[in-house]
């Protein structure tokens, strides 16, 4: 029943995923990567590279290549059903009961509370995913670019990426026997 | 029946055009799309920008992407025009789906030219200098989510309990981040949250 587990985990996924695509990492690694062992971390890392990059949600866009990864078209199917699948019932619910002022006090302080959990979640994420993957000093100087032009110029992150882009074919031209042990 | 009149079938294809359009041409995420979401919406009658915005909020609070959550709303919304409650949620499946196949289409195609590249030196290269990239979006992504978590901007004050909750949480994952599944964190957490704020 491998379709419905693809298709269950990437529910677990979607309804445990707040505040936009990115906070869905920690997710992915526990389910993924810890349980389920369908990726390693450096996978899931490109899989994220690939996804943002791709039009469409981000959020989508992983779950896709994930299931297609694992099980072809079907598998892919059932992974984008599976994160969309929590969001479609908790709103078309929310739809018909309620208005789109719904601002109940209750879940205003339960959203507060899963956030001030997601940021740690999502520092331990970058945490592993820095130390797993920045190994030498050209990946350092690419993610200390990186962070200056996003927290301090606010570039937009497709220009971003396109810079990443050509930093690492750039040094590829520049230092390839250099470049050529670091590349996997 | 009012919800599968030729009226409301031809509103379910508009949504289905309509947010694949949105999703193919949405690159960066979420909140990326919402310039292209109030144009489409206005230009379809569906909604009006300031109710749109209404939207946005009820759709980062939910779970889930914000470009999901927004697309099933709206296609309540166009499908309740048309075809009633069942047309609602008829529209929300339309709109759902319409946005999500961009993604397939585009997802399947690259997964088959990235299996052709497997060692190709130039694509890996190419991903040398994008994984950094990519940790700094998700550490700027988890900023922002501290910043309007932490920081009331609207009465510019700082929300301890929140930094105090992120802090014990993240001493947790320190020493227990194989026996926890974040799942059962966020879930704590938020009951925490409902407890304590």
């Amino acid at each position: 029943m491998i379709y419905f587990q693809l298709f269950y985990s990437f529910f677990k996924i979607g309804l445990f995923t707040f505040g936009g695509g990115y906070a869905m990492v920690p997710l992915l690694e526990k389910e993924l990567i810890d349980n389920k062992k369908w990726l390693t971390n450096e996978e899931l890392l490109e899989i994220m590279s690939i996804a943002q990059m791709t039009p469409g949600t981000i959020a989508i866009n992983a779950a896709t290549f994930v299931g297609y990864r694992e099980k072809g078209f079907l598998g892919g199917i059932m992974t984008t059903a599976g994160v969309i699948a929590p969001s479609y019932l908790v709103i078309t619910i929310i739809y018909h009961l309620f208005d789109e002022t719904f601002e109940h006090p209750i879940a205003q302080k339960a959203f507060m509370g899963a956030r001030a959990c997601i940021v740690a979640l999502i520092g331990h994420s970058v945490w592993k995913m820095f130390k797993g993957s920045v190994t030498d000093k050209y990946g350092l100087g690419i993610f200390l670019i990186a962070c200056l032009l996003l927290f301090v110029f606010h570039i937009h992150p497709i220009l971003l990426i396109i810079v990443g882009a050509m930093l690492g074919v750039g040094l590829y031209v520049a230092l390839p026997k250099e470049m050529k042990n670091l590349l996997k | 029946m009012e919800a599968l009149s030729l009226e409301a079938i031809q509103e379910y294809f508009d949504l289905f055009i309509t947010f694949c359009k949105i999703g193919f041409f949405s690159f960066g995420g979420g909140l990326a799309m919402v310039p292209l979401f109030v144009v489409e919406f206005q230009k379809q009658g569906w909604m009006k920008p300031d109710q749109f915005y209404n939207v946005l909020s009820l759709a980062q609070m939910t779970p889930g992407a914000i470009a999901v959550n927004s697309a099933t709303y709206v296609g309540n919304q166009a499908g309740v025009s048309v075809g009633g409650r069942l047309g609602a949620i008829i529209g929300g499946v339309f709109s759902t789906s319409g946005l999500a196949t961009p993604s397939v289409v585009c997802i399947v195609a690259l997964s088959e030219i990235l299996k052709k590249l497997k060692q190709n030196k130039w694509k890996q290269a190419f991903f040398f200098g994008i994984k950094p990239v990519t940790i700094a979006l998700i550490l700027f992504a988890g900023w922002k989510i501290a910043e309007s978590t932490f920081f009331d901007i609207e009465i510019d004050k700082v929300h301890y309990p929140s930094i105090v909750l992120c802090i014990i949480v993240a001493v947790i994952i320190k020493f227990f981040d194989k026996k926890i599944h974040p799942i059962a964190l966020i879930a704590v957490s938020a009951i925490l949250g409902i407890v304590l704020f």
